[in-house]
């Protein structure tokens, strides 16, 4: 008798699968780990022991977080495409299971990049965190808007030319509002008065939403010709 | 009907210049505003009508809506880096300096971002129907995303970061005279918007 | 399994300029074996994919039928199995993993003993535990050959499928053809090879 296994089994074999053949070969996490710590290192480096706004430190931090997605996060599709499982993938398994697990994948990716790049970020460039909670809510929150239109993104791109640059400047448009968002919310967490930031969380959390439900919309026009 | 558009161009464009009263502190550069305005709506416009388009062309591949889809794009591209540089030439002249990161500037440059992307998108991928599926794709998704960059970013980012408040162009005070005279010029831009859209299509196509 | 009947009208493909077929039409029953014959360039694989739901034509209809009547594209999708050229596995991954995240994402849950046996009948148990980066290309396509097996799919698309095989490769999808005809499975077979040409009952020849 066949068992079935349902959408989410589905999701979760896909990270799984994604997770496994990270672990084995390291690539985009170590792309992704090495290109932020050049970055900061140099920020790091020329900045010396001056001190910065809290406000240019949260731009900064968020510049660095998003070239780093901009260097591995579009792995998730265009390696399949290379190695060719997209063509087994596209045989066997379902659009959006696809779509949900690789999304996850990538916020995997993001969360580890913040868990490696804030610590560092805070030491480098001496910086005071004030309201933690928010920090994290917002690194969460942004990595969820980065990870789902990424993704997406990514997909998109398949097929296309010139994928490196093509991706930066299709994402950063639809980028834009969660590092706004993002970067107002930082500083507010490097502040030392206390904040009333709630209504941007509010909206980045809403856009995450959105993006995500359109995503989902949209996927199986990308998927299926 | 190419003679009646530019007969009522003409009362536009004589009604701005004679017609138009002297705003308060503004001057005459105030007619600047009757061609930035009714431009950057167009731009918006001309958007969502491809956004439009690209939903029909998903719907029932019928390759003329990613034609059109796609010359809206290109007439938006157009009309929104006129609307650009008509706002920072406005900016420049009324206040002193060509950018300032105000809503309305922050609005138009994220327009001009996501035409930009479109079409470079569209000039990646060499098959025409993979080209129309996937920019119809793009342009469905930053449809979603335009509530959030036309409304909210401007006024939550901007309203957190009080700079020394300059003259939004959207507070511009106007009379009577002037409201009538803005939506002649809106109606005027919309018809040659609409007219550029119909000659595109009798042209060859590339 | 359901059986499934594939019917095609009209269907045109072009790639811009250059025109494929004109106007194809076919019909087959639940059951059948169709090979799809033709030079190189014909457009074999492409009418494969066409019929598989992969590829729109540019014109002409495709229509699939299951006892209880028409089938939506969406269904038809979860009812194919494929064994084509260009399907590829993870390298990083063994044997046993790649068949069973691929069975897994297509909708089957496969024990321990399941997975183990098709690779027994495929001839790779030996190699199960091995990463696939070190299999040669009939052992790649064994792999294909277990997977199709395992999913269990009503509509088969198989692309070449002797290619790169020995002769008990060659005995392996000969038997499987014709066992799944037996069971009703439908398949559509495109290829230059004379014998796997034999284990057809139609043929439509491209130009």
């Amino acid at each position: 008798m066949r068992i079935m296994s349902s959408g989410f089994h589905k999701v979760y074999l896909i990270l799984i699968k994604e997770l496994q053949t990270e672990y084995r070969s390291r690539e985009a996490i170590g792309s992704l780990l090495l290109f932020s710590l050049t970055t900061l290192s140099a920020v790091s480096m020329t900045i010396g022991s001056q001190v910065l706004s809290p406000r240019f430190l949260a731009v900064l931090f968020w510049i660095v977080l998003f070239f780093s997605a901009m260097a591995g996060l579009s792995r998730v599709f265009l390696q399949e495409q290379s190695s060719g499982t997209i063509y087994t993938l596209r045989a066997y398994g379902g659009a959006q299971p696809i779509l949900f697990g690789k999304f996850l994948y990538n916020f995997v990716l993001l969360n580890l990049l913040s868990l490696f790049l804030l610590p560092l970020f805070l030491a480098f460039l001496n910086t005071d965190v004030y309201h933690l909670k928010l920090l994290l809510l917002v690194l969460l929150a942004g990595n969820t808007g980065m990870a789902v239109i990424t993704t997406l993104l990514a997909s998109l791109i398949i097929q296309a030319q010139s994928q490196g640059a093509l991706f930066t400047i299709i994402s950063f448009p639809l980028l834009l509002p969660v590092l706004l968002f993002c970067i107002q919310l930082t500083t507010a967490a490097f502040t030392p008065e206390p904040t009333a930031a709630m209504q941007p969380l509010l909206f980045l959390f809403v856009y995450d939403l959105v993006m995500l439900g359109i995503s989902s919309v949209l996927f199986d026009y990308i998927w299926y010709d | 009907m190419n003679s009646a558009l530019t007969i009522f161009t003409m009362i536009t464009v004589f009604c701005v210049f004679y017609l138009v009263p002297q705003a308060q502190g503004l001057g005459s550069l105030v007619r600047i505003a009757f061609f930035h305005i009714p431009v950057a709506w167009v731009s918006v416009l001309a958007f969502l009508l491809s956004a439009w388009k690209a939903c029909c062309y998903l719907r029932n591949r019928k390759l003329e809506d990613d034609v059109m889809s796609s010359r809206s794009a290109g007439l938006g591209l157009v009309f929104c880096l006129l609307a650009t540089i008509s706002g920072a030439v406005f900016a420049k002249l009324t206040w002193g300096s060509y950018w300032n990161w105000d809503p309305r500037q922050i609005t138009i440059f994220i327009l001009l971002l996501i035409y930009g992307a479109y079409f470079a998108l569209r000039s990646s991928i060499g098959e025409a129907e993979v080209r129309a599926r996937l920019a119809a794709v793009y342009s469905l998704f930053s449809c979603a995303a335009m509530p959030f960059l036309v409304f909210v970013i401007p006024r939550y980012y901007f309203s957190l970061h009080p700079e020394p408040i300059l003259n939004k162009s959207g507070s511009l005070q106007m009379d009577t005279t002037m409201l009538v005279i803005l939506c002649l010029a809106l109606i005027d831009v919309t018809w040659i918007f609409f007219k550029c859209l119909q000659a595109g299509k009798a042209a060859p196509d590339e | 399994m359901e059986k499934i009947d594939i019917e095609f009208v009209n269907i045109c493909k072009a790639f811009g300029p250059r025109q494929l077929y004109a106007a194809l039409n076919g019909d087959f029953a639940s059951g059948s074996c169709v090979a799809i014959t033709g030079n190189n360039g014909a457009g074999k694989s492409t009418l494969l994919k066409i019929i598989a739901g992969m590829v729109k034509p540019t014109a002409g209809t495709i229509r699939y039928f299951s006892i209880a009547g028409d089938l939506s594209l969406e269904k038809f999708r979860q009812q194919t199995g494929f064994l084509t050229p260009e399907l590829q596995f993870y390298d990083s991954l063994t044997a046993k993993e790649n068949l069973h995240f691929f069975a897994g994402i297509s909708g089957v849950k496969l024990p321990e003993n399941q997975i183990e046996s098709i690779l027994e009948k495929v001839e790779l148990s030996s190699k199960s535990q091995e990463r696939l980066q070190s299999f040669s290309t009939g052992m790649r396509q064994r792999l294909k050959l277990a997977l199709l097996l395992v999913v269990k799919r009503s509509v088969w698309f198989l692309d070449e499928p002797s290619s790169n095989l020995d002769r008990s490769g060659r005995i392996l999808i000969e038997k499987a053809i014709r066992e799944a005809c037996d069971n009703g499975q439908t398949i559509l077979l495109a290829t230059n090879d004379a014998a796997e040409v034999e284990y057809a009952d139609h043929v439509i020849g491209l130009s």
